[in-house]
């Protein structure tokens, strides 16, 4: 193994999907080539690039745009159906946390179990354990069972097992969201001190401003091809000037009608700018209009209508009606159609979101929900990077004592 | 000094079903305590399953239907033994068999998040199969000795009558694993081939009852065959067809050496179509 090959070479790499239907399945099972490919689908196609070792290499895009793809081939776990990709080493996947986890068992017996899927004997991995714990941090949770974990420590242990396995590459799938400020802060000055040692490192993020960072170069995918290769200040750019002018695509821009539901249904829901624009990246901190159509399919004697913006994971972020801002609705006979507008400053932290409208009708004290718009999903950019939920817009000040 | 070319990926085709062995064994044990993980019993219940089975067996068998093995010895006790000596092997076979078509769907994890060498499920389940096999003899044994005073010592060969028997199962194991990837459909022709094979084996009855032109099928047949080998081996002590077995341990060899190399190939599509 010569030094001055590059660790990671990828020559001319693409991947294709093609359904594996009737007959074509049947001839995959004795091991012979489809007849007549149909329509498949390039997840990533045409992509080159090396990366020597003691790199990071920062991959961004919109979601589809063969991130995964490229980690998966990466790691082996894909064959590419055209090009190749040649890696030297010890690969350690952070594709998905925890991996080979099973919630019934401890945090120790799953560590363990972790490392030796990772290649360690039962007492390498005995003795890499003690590193595990420390890093983790979890205390006596350790023998418990790790359906009883917050999302947090299951994070932490399952990142505790990956970095401590020594890897010469280490792919890292957008886990560092998760876990507090402090924990976040240890992994990457683990990952420093791994890079420091020569370890490589693909890193998908939606934080841009680590990338910046962390990244010795950053790639940008757009749609399976790579748009752009380099210093991560200008491909950052780039990706977010063309995030911004990115006219929003049919299917997620704009809400198809949810059909026939009880009470009503909803029409040519929208998400835009105040121009009117549909948008997909809105901009931290600027209004933008949420607006939808309703047409009663049976008469409504007290409809309620309400907004709702939620994280992906189904947290509600904000949630308002008709019913809580005392707001009159008459009722609504068969038939009838009301638009409905709602302009709202979006003070949020970076990151995606949904939102959405509803129906609902009173019953006594509380509104029941009828039926609601498909929920459409945008992605906030903000200047300055920030977790959680909202946007508030702090500075921090710091005052010497002397 | 190094072994011809081709014998190579052969011997690793075959290696990769159990090694890293580390791997192996902490997959076997995490297979064999998930089962029980949280029952209050545990691994008690891998003992109470083959009693209750066999007295329900025998209820039925020796007081409901008069069996022919109960008509020529007329204590149950004979019956019991010829039952257990089918249950075993054939539980064995259900076990493995009616999860492998699933075996890889339900694990993705392993197949699109880390590599791992995937055939080692299939060898995983074979593991815990056998595992609750050696508590069935666990069982058998000392009942035998109880109920018919003595074991003969051709029970030695039990060991060897199993190796064909495990390798062909495992090798039926990685097919169904690796097809059930792409026809969703196997699982439920499974279930019902199960079911056949449940009445088609001698299980609870013996080979005499069989009409004389189609017994051979059942020795064509490796489950029946091990199931009479079985009882051969353990109660009736006639000594093992050394001819016979080396032809079985040559073809389950064979069949099993394809079978790894077909799946090591096939499974390099998995991650596509998961």
């Amino acid at each position: 193994m010569s030094s001055e090959a590059p660790f990671i070479q990828a020559r001319g790499l693409g991947k294709a999907y093609a359904p594996l239907t009737g007959w074509n399945a049947l001839r995959h099972l004795f091991l012979l080539p489809a007849k007549e490919q149909g329509q498949e689908f390039w997840a990533l196609r045409n992509l080159s690039f090396d990366l020597s070792r003691g790199k990071v290499l920062g991959i961004v895009g919109n979601n589809g745009s063969g991130k995964s793809t490229l980690l998966q081939l990466t790691a082996g776990l894909l064959r590419p159906s055209e090009g190749h990709i040649k890696v030297q080493g010890r690969c350690s996947a952070l594709l998905e946390l925890g991996a080979g986890f099973n919630p019934e068992f401890s945090g120790r017996e799953n560590a363990l179990h972790s490392s030796t899927i990772y290649g360690f004997d039962r007492s390498e991995a005995e003795a890499r354990l003690e590193q595990i714990l420390a890093f983790a941090d979890i205390g006596d949770h350790i023998d418990a069972p790790v359906k009883t974990y917050s999302s947090g420590m299951y994070a932490r242990l399952a990142f505790a097992v990956a970095v401590n396995a020594d890897p010469d590459l280490l792919l890292v799938d957008e886990v560092l969201a998760v876990g507090d400020v402090a924990f976040q802060a240890r992994c990457y000055r683990r990952i420093e001190e791994m890079k420091s040692r020569g370890t490589s490192i693909l890193f998908v993020s939606h934080d841009l401003n680590n990338l910046k960072m962390f990244a010795d170069e950053v790639l940008l995918l757009d749609r399976g091809q790579m748009l752009a290769k380099g210093d991560p200040r200008q491909v950052i750019d780039t990706y977010l000037e063309r995030l911004a002018n990115t006219p929003a695509l049919e299917p997620q821009g704009r809400g198809q009608p949810d059909g026939e539901q009880a009470g009503g249904r909803f029409l040519d829901f929208c998400f835009t700018d105040s121009q009117g624009n549909a948008v997909q990246h809105p901009l931290a901190g600027e209004r933008y209009v949420a607006e939808a159509e309703f047409e009663a399919l049976y008469p409504m004697e007290e409809p309620v209508f309400s907004l709702q913006v939620q994280t992906l994971q189904g947290v509600v972020v904000y949630d308002t009606s008709t019913l809580m801002k005392h707001q009159p609705v008459r009722s609504l006979k068969v038939g009838e159609r009301l638009r409905l507008r709602a302009e709202l400053t979006l003070n949020l932290a970076p990151g995606p979101f949904r939102i959405g409208f509803g129906a609902a009708i009173l019953e006594g004290e509380l509104p029941r929900p009828l039926n609601g718009t498909p929920q459409l999903t945008f992605e906030v950019i903000a200047q300055q990077p920030a977790y959680g939920f909202a946007n508030l817009y702090s500075n921090l000040e710091l005052h010497y004592e002397n | 000094m190094s072994p011809a070319p081709f014998i190579r990926p052969l011997t690793d085709a075959l290696q990769t079903l159990f090694m890293p062995f580390s791997l192996y064994r902490s997959l076997l044990r995490r297979e064999i305590a998930a089962r029980y993980r949280g029952s209050s019993l545990g691994l008690f219940w891998s003992w109470i399953t083959p009693l209750v089975q066999m007295a329900t067996y025998t209820l039925v068998f020796v007081f409901f239907f008069k069996n022919q093995w109960s008509q020529n010895h007329s204590e149950p006790a004979y019956f019991v033994i010829m039952l257990f000596c089918g249950l075993i092997p054939f539980h064995f076979f259900s076990e493995s068999i009616s999860r492998a078509p699933t075996l890889i769907l339900s694990n993705q994890n392993y197949v699109k998040r880390v590599t791992f060498p995937l055939q080692m499920l299939s060898s995983v389940l074979i593991g815990s199969s056998l595992f609750h096999a050696l508590i069935g003899f666990g069982l058998l044994l000392p009942g035998i000795l109880l109920l018919q005073g003595q074991i003969p010592w051709t029970v030695i060969a039990l060991p060897l009558v199993w190796i064909p028997f495990v390798l062909f199962t495992l090798s039926m194991t990685l097919i169904l694993a690796g097809v059930g990837v792409f026809i969703r459909d196997l699982q439920h022709g499974v279930g019902l081939m199960l079911n056949m094979l449940f009445f088609l084996s001698p299980v609870f009855y013996p080979a005499s009852l069989v009409p004389e032109n189609w017994r051979v099928l059942l020795w064509l047949n490796p489950l029946s065959c091990c199931i009479l080998q079985t009882r051969e081996a353990a109660v009736t002590g006639v000594s093992l067809n050394l001819e016979m077995w080396a032809w079985q341990i040559g073809g389950s060899s064979l069949f099993l050496l394809i079978v790894c190399l077909w799946f090591q190939r096939l499974s390099r599509s998995f991650a596509d179509v998961l």
